[in-house]
């Protein structure tokens, strides 16, 4: 019900301004004397925008908003709805206030207790008008019927209610014909239904106070085009006898009414004033005003065009792009004496540092910070030795005369900034907003090692495993082999820049003779003739090309995951079953398994990796399994101890492997973390000798915030 | 004993009575439909409601009128001089006779009215 009360203000709101400009087009148009269903007309427009739901948005809407009140969807904000006017100031006016009223009573929803009020208000007035019609039927059930029209002892003017035309018995016989002529005209215009439609509309919207002034308008605009018409019908030359009997039948009736449509009852004055100097009105301004008309519903029945978003937050997790500066926190160097606290190098993880922008990240690839905008200071040499003054340890001046400090703003709500103290073009120090608390900056080495094969050219003696041997250091510009073992550096290579994928995927494929798909969004760095750097929807892989004689070819292709170090290795508890003799099981995971894609793509051996994070899917998958597969007893046995209280901080993974012999172990010996991915490495613990194939199904527990983030699973054999 | 008011909605029934007397309420009500537009229910309410003035009598599902139309036009006209004349007959004659030309016919005819009204004690 608050929803609907809202949608309501909203479009109340906007048809606010569309009666505020009829009116000022009625005042300007006055002297026109325009045929009254012009202004039907525009009150029509008004109905509309009350009424239809969806409006097309387009430039030319002159409406200042789209939707006055918006509910909050930030959980920082107290106040259940933001007030967008479309006028700035009103807005900074209105925001705060509100804001206050919700701090103060937080336990009172004033969204909810507007609708009540607005649902008991728009109730009463559809009661009132209901009673009113309801008591006026019963006064007229002794209507004779006569001639066309009832006549009633029990009432004193003129009306139309449905369809009849209800005459009192005093009527004098003059006035009885342009009465009747009248209300015949109220009947065919359609006026016994548009009103009491307009009053539906009045109760629903009863709290925009404009609309109510619409109402009474339109009820005057209503009774003129009517004695317009009749005067149409009826010749101009009764003009004044049709004026005399309005001015005889003229009560002082109340205005407001749904229903019934009298004939004295509105404006008297006003209406024979505007008989008496009726005339039928050029054709040009009929032209002019339906123009006008119709630019008004262009005006003010469509929506401003809301722009995108600029406070969308990306993606907050480290992509693999490598941009010009990436920074990691080495340690604190120092800090303001008076700090209470002790500053944590190691809440840090990497940071994103450019001349106009500021990113930093926890460890785990968390978003801490996102700047917006950015501001400089000159510090000089004076400044800093004051500063010195006041720290821990003083820091290490550099030579140059002056630093230049950037203030990083972040958005809304906080506000916060951080300060990044450059040397020229180089960033030394980072401290948050103004605290004396000085980190070290250095540049970031993003580490890579490879983490499958997933191409290996066949004439290759070398066995395709996940493990290549080196490490990757991304280092800013440059890219730095290293020995996986040993450290050593084995290659360097400088000023990589990453481009356009240089191949169509057919070419891809010619270069190869597996068919590796390549993902939609692809980048390409090459680092030498021999190897390149591809990424492909996120993934990174490193290409080992050849370019010879007779064509070019790939020779190896390993997908690489970030091995940070922090993020790098979980911890894990298995348990492992010889779950039968046959390949059944491991068909089972296949076909159930997360990683199904991967099964068949590449040289290495991907095993069926099942993710079970509830414990009614547990139940459910070993249902499932027991029914196809059979199995021991004692094989169901072990999982009854994953119970819910068990996935709530864990997760659980089955991985399937088909033994050749019935005598081999094997274990789950790694689970590494990395770029949205666990992956599992799974080796043979030992040989058997004999010649049945064996299923062995492991079990893999690991805690649920070691795999947050990720979004990929895997398991490979080693 | 003055005569009971009757509304106007109220006459054009009595003249439906007047005219079909006595009358069964059934039947009395299918007339009041055909000829007022009336439901048989408003019907029934406006004879209770007569019957309480004393204008009818409705005994055994059988309607009669206690008043006559001529006595009902007399009260109604006693009310207008009463009203508009300051209770003064010949006035109202007057001004009736102001208005229209009698013709020859009418004026004897009441011309004889008048002498029978003299007759009268």
């Amino acid at each position: 019900m608050t929803a609907i009360f809202l949608e309501l203000v909203n479009r109340s709101y906007a048809a606010l301004w569309l009666v505020l400009a009829i009116l000022l087009l009625r005042l300007l148009t006055r002297r026109l004397q325009l045929p009254r269903w012009i202004h039907m007309l525009a009150w029509g427009l008004v109905g509309l925008r009350l009424v239809l739901p969806d409006l097309p948005e387009s430039t030319l809407s002159l409406q200042p908003s789209a939707a006055v009140l918006e509910t909050a969807d930030s959980m920082a904000a107290s106040s259940p709805v933001t007030v967008t006017t479309g006028f700035a100031t009103a807005n900074s006016v209105i925001n705060p206030a509100m804001e206050q009223i919700a701090q103060a009573s937080p336990s009172i929803d004033w969204t909810w207790v507007a609708s009540v009020v607005w649902l008991i208000g728009g109730a009463l007035m559809l009661l009132w008008s209901i009673v009113g019609y309801i008591r006026l039927r019963i006064r007229l059930r002794d209507a004779v019927r006569d001639d066309g029209v009832w006549l009633s002892d029990r009432i004193d003017t003129p009306f139309v209610l449905g369809r009849r035309i209800y005459l009192p018995f005093s009527l004098a016989d003059a006035d009885r014909h342009y009465v009747i002529a009248h209300e015949r005209a109220h009947i065919r215009r359609g006026d016994t239904l548009l009103k009491p439609l307009a009053w539906v509309l009045l109760s629903i919207y009863w709290f925009n106070p404009l609309l109510w002034a619409a109402y009474i308008l339109l009820s005057r605009d209503m009774e003129l085009a009517c004695d317009q018409r009749v005067l149409r019908e009826l010749g101009e030359g009764c003009r004044r006898a049709y004026s005399t009997s309005l001015l005889s039948c003229s009560v002082r009736r109340q205005t407001l009414a749904a229903c019934p449509l009298a004939f004295g009852e509105v404006s008297v004055k006003q209406r024979i004033a505007s008989l008496l100097h009726y005339k039928k009105p050029a054709l040009w301004v009929i032209a002019a005003a339906l123009f006008i008309c119709a630019l008004l519903a262009v005006f003010f029945l469509t929506n401003p065009k809301v722009g995108a978003d600029p406070t969308n937050d990306s993606d907050p997790v480290i992509d693999f792009s490598i941009p010009n500066y990436t920074y990691t926190v080495e340690e604190l160097l120092a800090e303001d004496l008076r700090l209470s606290s002790i500053g944590d190098p190691s809440m840090f993880g990497a940071l994103l540092i450019t001349d106009s922008s500021l990113t930093i990240y926890d460890p785990d690839g968390g978003l801490l910070f996102s700047s917006r905008e950015c501001s400089q200071e000159e510090l000089d040499r004076d400044d800093l030795e004051e500063i010195n003054t006041l720290l821990t340890a003083p820091l290490d001046l550099p030579d140059s005369s002056s630093l230049t400090a950037y203030y990083y703003l972040g958005g809304e709500p906080d506000n916060v900034y951080w300060t990044v103290y450059f040397d020229g073009d180089r960033p030394l120090w980072l401290a948050q907003g103004r605290t004396l608390r000085f980190y070290s900056l250095a540049r970031a080495r993003m580490s890579y090692v490879s983490a499958e094969c997933l191409y290996m050219s066949p004439a290759s003696s070398q066995l395709p495993t996940p493990n290549n041997g080196v490490r990757y250091l991304f280092d800013g510009d440059s890219v730095i082999f290293l020995d996986r073992d040993t450290g050593a550096e084995t290659a360097l290579f400088e000023n990589v820049v990453w481009g356009e994928f240089p191949w169509s995927q057919a070419e891809w494929n010619d270069m190869m003779l597996v068919n590796l798909p390549l993902g939609e969004n692809l980048r390409f760095a090459s680092l030498n003739d021999r190897w390149k750097l591809v990424e492909s929807d996120g993934a990174l892989w490193i290409v080992d090309y050849r370019d010879a004689t007779g064509g070019s070819y790939i020779w190896s292709v390993y997908r690489l995951i970030s091995d940070g170090g922090k993020a790098a290795a979980v911890a894990f508890a298995q348990t492992a079953f010889k779950a039968g003799g046959s390949d059944k099981l491991y068909q089972y995971g296949a076909a159930r398994c997360e990683n199904r894609g991967k099964l068949s793509m590449s040289m290495a051996q991907h095993l069926p990796v099942m993710r079970i994070t509830r414990a009614e899917s547990l139940a459910g998958q070993l249902e499932d399994l027991r029914e196809r597969y059979g199995g021991s007893d004692s094989l169901y046995e072990h999982f009854e101890r994953y119970d819910e209280d068990f996935f709530a901080e864990n997760e659980l993974y089955l991985i399937c492997v088909t033994a050749p012999s019935g005598g081999d172990r094997y274990e789950v010996t790694s689970a590494m973390v990395g770029s949205g991915e666990l992956l599992m490495t799974v080796t043979k613990t030992q040989d058997g000798d004999t010649c049945d194939m064996a299923d062995w199904l492991m079990a893999v527990e690991i805690a649920k915030s070691n795999v947050r983030d990720c979004g990929m699973w895997d398991a490979v054999l080693q | 004993m003055g005569t009971p008011k009757i509304f106007d909605s109220e006459y054009r029934f009595c003249l439906i009575l007047w005219e079909c007397e006595p009358v069964r309420s059934t039947e009395l009500a299918k007339l009041c439909h055909e000829r007022l537009g009336w439901s048989k229910a408003t019907t029934y309410t406006v004879i209770k409601r007569l019957s309480e003035r004393g204008v009818l009598k409705n005994e055994d599902a059988v309607v009669t009128s206690l008043v006559s139309r001529e006595e009902v036009q007399a009260s109604e006209i006693d009310e207008l001089v009463e009203r508009s004349f300051d209770g003064s007959m010949p006035a109202f004659i007057a001004a009736f006779t102001k208005r229209r030309d009698l013709s020859a016919d009418e004026i004897a005819e009441i011309r004889r009215m008048i002498d029978d009204c003299e007759v009268k004690p």
